[in-house]
């Protein structure tokens, strides 16, 4: 090509295209020109052909053996031929969750169960909280009966407190000897055997203990408020509820602590009775002072409790008895047992109904078990399928 | 295993009796046609095994490629679109010989008999042939030339050496070559015309040993 006077020489990819018939248009005219005119070029496309005429002398190879195959391989595609139908269809929904999915739902699931009865434990839900959020005022003003009836045992029990001082000492002073820890305890189970001796108001109370129903309505409360460990039965419900006395300064548990203290000491200076014999085995020896159980520090926050729900008294003393021994359950379950009005009262009491956080509670229980037991059910259900297919 | 005839298209004629010389491989494409793959090798191993020994300068070497890739091959066959079975053939063993080379590039070998590869390969006693007529001179200038030629084949890069391979020694179009390559076109004519230009430039410097007649003037 020329361009005013001077040849630019065509480049090489149009000589090897050239050689090969691959140009279209007016591209083969040019390059005929260019050659024709330029030596160069003439140069370029004859050396081109020149090693493609060398390149084409080569001789093929011929491989030493043949590569055809004897047979199909193991993994052969023959099936090819023969198409095998997959089963394509979507998995369902339980064979495509892994089982580590379900393992950890469940393992989810059992802690929240956990978590839940753990606030349980701690009191966050229980009923006495959602029952009695004002743990003074509103306890009081729930049912005028059953408060005047409690303060008249309370009276009938303080008065009983005044003849009793002086026993009270005596029996602080053999505390502290094991060895008569039978006649301390004995004479409490004398005057429990003993009618008589004991207040009136208070052997009515045993009758009304008698109906079963209330009875065990009130077990169940003590049970469930009564500490995972008891104490051992003791002489300290003397030293423990005076330390209540001090510390909480509540009103209840200062008038009822001398009620404890008067029935566990009693007895000392009573002769034992003939019945005392009946109720001996169910005493324990008292322990050393030193053994004591000293009062624990959710004592005092605890002590409100009875008080809040002093129109159903039982409660209180429940939780009180567990720090003061057989002679002090005694005395609880004396004094706390009300009358039929009481009891009727206690039933009917607005805060023993099922208040918003125990029905909540009750939900959320209800919920984490169905959970469990689903999961578990789709987990054995996963591996029973898994485990058939492996073994297939 | 069925019985079958293959037809020149390499397609199965399930009708017609079986294959003469190796047993019936049958194998199906995409598009579901079915093939004897034994006779796609019959037809493909000989330049198949001339590319591999090419690309590997080793007979041995180039025969396990065209054994590794007739077996990917037959493995993957269900891929191939059924459009040019020569060009999917020779596009296995390209890129078998890749690995290869990658591989060695990897790990290094140096031979035992480090005077000539050529001396115990089986492949070149067809290609040293004597033809009929042939002086040893001219016996002797022709194999002169044809090392010559495959020194200089050895000495383009590994990718000009294949759209050298293809479409000068094996006849492949450009088209082939750039399915064969999996390339653009333009890149096909790139790569072949710089080979061209760089052999050429080999074959210059090594003139005097041409014979006179491809002896080029510079």
């Amino acid at each position: 090509m020329r361009i005013i006077g001077k040849h630019r020489h065509l480049k090489p990819e149009l000589f090897s295209e050239y050689l090969d018939g691959r140009l279209l248009g007016r591209e083969p005219g040019r390059v005929d020109r260019a050659v024709a005119e330029c030596a160069v070029c003439r140069g370029e496309l004859e050396s081109l052909q020149v090693t493609v005429s060398l390149l084409q002398t080569l001789p093929e190879f011929a491989p030493s053996r043949n590569f055809t195959l004897p047979a199909a391989p193991i993994s052969s595609p023959v099936e090819a031929v023969e198409p095998v139908v997959v089963d394509r269809q979507p998995a369902s929904l339980l064979a495509r969750v892994p089982t580590w999915g379900y393992a950890g739902a469940v393992a989810l699931a059992g802690l929240a169960l956990a978590l839940l009865v753990l606030v349980d434990v701690d009191g966050l839900l229980a009923p006495e909280f959602a029952a009695a959020p004002q743990p003074e005022s509103a306890p009081l003003a729930q049912s005028a009966p059953a408060q005047k009836e409690w303060e008249e045992h309370l009276d009938a029990m303080e008065s009983m407190t005044e003849r009793s001082e002086p026993a009270m000492a005596t029996a602080q002073a053999e505390s502290a000897a094991p060895a008569q820890v039978a006649p301390l305890v004995e004479p409490v189970t004398t005057a429990m055997a003993e009618p008589s001796s004991v207040d009136r108001s208070v052997e009515n109370s045993v009758e009304a203990m008698a109906e079963r129903e209330v009875l065990a309505k009130r077990e169940a409360v003590v049970e469930r408020e009564k500490p995972v460990d008891l104490p051992k039965p003791t002489a300290a419900p003397f030293a423990v509820t005076e330390s209540v006395e001090k510390s909480a300064g509540e009103p209840y548990i200062r008038k009822e602590s001398p009620t404890v203290v008067p029935e566990a000491a009693r007895p000392v200076a009573a002769p034992p009775s003939p019945g005392a014999p009946a109720i001996m085995p169910m005493v324990t020896p008292t322990p050393a002072p030193s053994e004591l159980p000293l009062p624990s520090p959710i004592l005092p926050t605890e002590s409100p409790a009875p008080v809040a729900v002093g129109a159903r008294e039982p409660a209180d003393p429940a939780g009180k008895s567990s720090l003061q021994g057989p002679a002090g359950d005694l005395t609880t379950a004396l004094a706390e047992t009300p009358s039929k009005e009481s009891l009727a009262s206690d039933v009917r009491e607005p805060g023993r109904l099922p208040s918003v956080g125990r029905i909540i509670w009750w939900i959320l229980q209800g919920l984490a078990a169905v959970l469990v037991l689903t999961l578990l059910i789709a987990l054995v259900l996963k591996l029973c399928r898994s485990r058939r297919i492996s073994v297939q | 295993m069925t019985t079958a005839n293959c037809n020149a298209n390499y397609r199965l004629d399930t009708a017609s009796p079986s294959c003469v010389g190796h047993v019936t491989l049958p194998v199906r494409d995409r598009a579901g046609s079915a093939y004897c793959f034994n006779c796609i090798i019959e037809s493909f191993q000989a330049p198949a095994y001339s590319l591999a020994r090419r690309m590997l300068n080793d007979w041995s070497l180039g025969e396990d490629a065209v054994q590794e890739s007739f077996a990917s091959g037959y493995r993957s066959f269900y891929q191939f679109r059924g459009d040019n079975l020569r060009a999917w053939v020779m596009r296995i063993v390209a890129n078998t010989c890749r690995d290869m080379l990658r591989s060695c590039r990897a790990r290094p070998t140096i031979p035992l008999n480090p005077l000539s590869a050529d001396t115990d390969d089986p492949t070149l006693s067809g290609v040293n042939r004597t033809t009929g007529g042939e002086t040893p001179e001219e016996y002797a200038e022709r194999s002169e030339l044809r090392r010559a030629i495959e020194a200089g084949l050895a000495a383009l890069s590994e990718e000009r050496r294949l759209a050298i391979l293809l479409v000068d020694l094996q006849g492949f179009s450009y088209e082939e070559a750039a399915s064969a390559l999996n390339c653009s076109l333009g890149t096909v004519k790139s790569r072949l015309s710089r080979g061209r230009g760089e052999l050429r430039d080999y074959l210059r410097a090594a003139g005097g040993l041409l014979p006179s007649r491809f002896r080029q003037e510079g």
